[in-house]
């Protein structure tokens, strides 16, 4: 019997389910204590509580006619009315914007563009795809790679797109609604994607790494044994002012002459390209004129250091010291 | 004419009248009403507006356990129900006066 009146009060329920929540639930949240006084009765009277009380539909009927005139209209109306004008809106800007760029509506330009995205969305999923199979082998660029195989990153991202085009090709007639939606989820979560990439591409395309930054890789110096001509830079190949280098062994500054971009001669530059270079690339590269190079810049002053850490876009706002 | 549609107007009326003498739970309510003479009356008309006098402020409730069946929630008139009662009750013989004249005169 308690699972008839479960039964009973879920389908009654269910009948109500366009009310707003609140009346809803005011409405329903004594019924099945309700109910099953009634069953009580009806049992003593022989019978089962469908036959004495009528179908759910008709109970949930005469239930909702409790609430008199003044109910609120059910919330499946409300909202449908609110969706169907949303949509109409929607068209309106859509005819509109489509007008601007010279189409019928937006939509109709981005139908134009769906194959453009099918070839994007294969070269996004060839990029995770890459990235995931290659994960901690080597950094992934704009080419996909497997490992640090850009032809095998290549061949991935023509298949995928292959594939891509096909997909977009096929499925697009006949599919479910929850497929659309799903599609529809993962379509964004891929233009999202393809944003951050777009962003992460862009920034380290536009950063002003040094050629200078391989150098501790390429160019280690194995027999150094301290002294001779030195000079410092940082991990973006900025040449820094004003160090001293400390020998923590003998705990003494290591005799060695450490230059810089700033008191400097012309000689010194011809003497060490590298060194000319990196100044050059700091946008400190003497005037045409030795002499007018700035000999005495060694005051310590915090912008010296500043300049020097930070990317050489700041650096070459100042062609030579001021100081 | 179908008294369905009369009852409707006058359901709330009904439910605090029978309830004026003695409290009562959902389906005796219902049985009371039923005796009374309003046999068209579905449990579901009285449980909703049982639950709708209850959110109005008209009427209180107690549980009384039963030895055999589940708990009975019994709905009881406080003052609030008794003057809604009275006035409802004066609205409603007004109305039924000149309903009676009305159909007199014909």
């Amino acid at each position: 019997m308690n699972l008839d009146i479960a039964h009973y009060a879920a389908a009654v329920g269910a009948a109500l389910a366009d009310l707003p929540d609140d009346i809803r639930a005011e409405l329903l949240e004594d019924l099945p204590a309700h109910l099953s006084e009634v069953a009580a009765e009806v049992e003593a009277e022989g019978g089962t509580l469908e036959d004495r009380l009528g179908p759910p539909a008709a109970y949930a009927a005469e239930l909702r006619a409790t609430l008199g005139p003044s109910a609120p209209p059910a919330r499946g109306a409300r909202l449908s009315a609110l969706v169907t004008e949303a949509k109409g809106r929607l068209r309106t800007t859509d005819r509109q914007i489509g007008r601007i760029i010279g189409y019928a509506s937006l939509s109709e330009f981005g139908q134009l563009l769906r194959p453009a995205w099918w070839v994007v969305r294969g070269y996004l999923a060839a990029w995770i795809l890459c990235s995931v199979v290659s994960a901690g082998n080597g950094p992934q660029g704009a080419l996909p790679r497997i490992g640090d195989s850009v032809v095998g990153g290549l061949i991935v991202t023509a298949a995928l797109i292959v594939a891509s085009v096909w997909l977009g090709r096929t499925a697009s007639t006949r599919v479910k609604r929850w497929q659309r939606v799903g599609a529809g989820l993962v379509s964004a979560a891929l233009v999202l994607f393809g944003i951050g990439l777009l962003v992460t591409v862009d920034d380290a395309a536009t950063r002003d790494y040094s050629s200078y930054q391989e150098y501790p890789g390429q160019w280690v110096d194995a027999s150094w044994q301290g002294g001779g001509n030195l000079v410092v830079v940082d991990s973006k190949g900025q040449v820094l002012t004003q160090v001293s280098i400390i020998n923590l062994d003998s705990e003494s500054y290591v005799d060695a002459k450490i230059h810089n971009c700033e008191a400097i001669l012309a000689w010194e530059y011809e003497r060490w390209p590298v060194l000319a270079r990196l100044c050059r690339h700091q946008g400190l590269y003497p005037s045409e004129s030795p002499t007018d190079a700035p000999t005495a810049t060694t005051s310590a002053t915090p912008s010296a250091t500043t300049t020097t850490a930070t990317p050489s876009a700041t650096a070459t706002a100042s062609p030579s010291p001021t100081r | 004419m179908d008294t369905t549609q009369l009852l409707k107007g006058v359901l709330d009326l009904a439910v605090l009248a029978v309830l004026r003498e003695e409290d009562g739970y959902g389906y005796d309510i219902l049985r009371r009403l039923r005796s009374a003479g309003l046999d068209e009356i579905g449990d579901a008309s009285v449980y909703g507006t049982l639950r709708r006098l209850f959110a109005a402020g008209y009427l209180t409730t107690y549980v009384v356990p039963s030895e055999e069946g589940p708990h009975r929630k019994y709905y009881s008139l406080n003052p609030s129900g008794r003057s809604q009662l009275k006035n409802g009750g004066e609205t409603w013989r007004g109305f039924a006066a000149t309903m009676d004249a009305l159909l007199e005169s014909r």
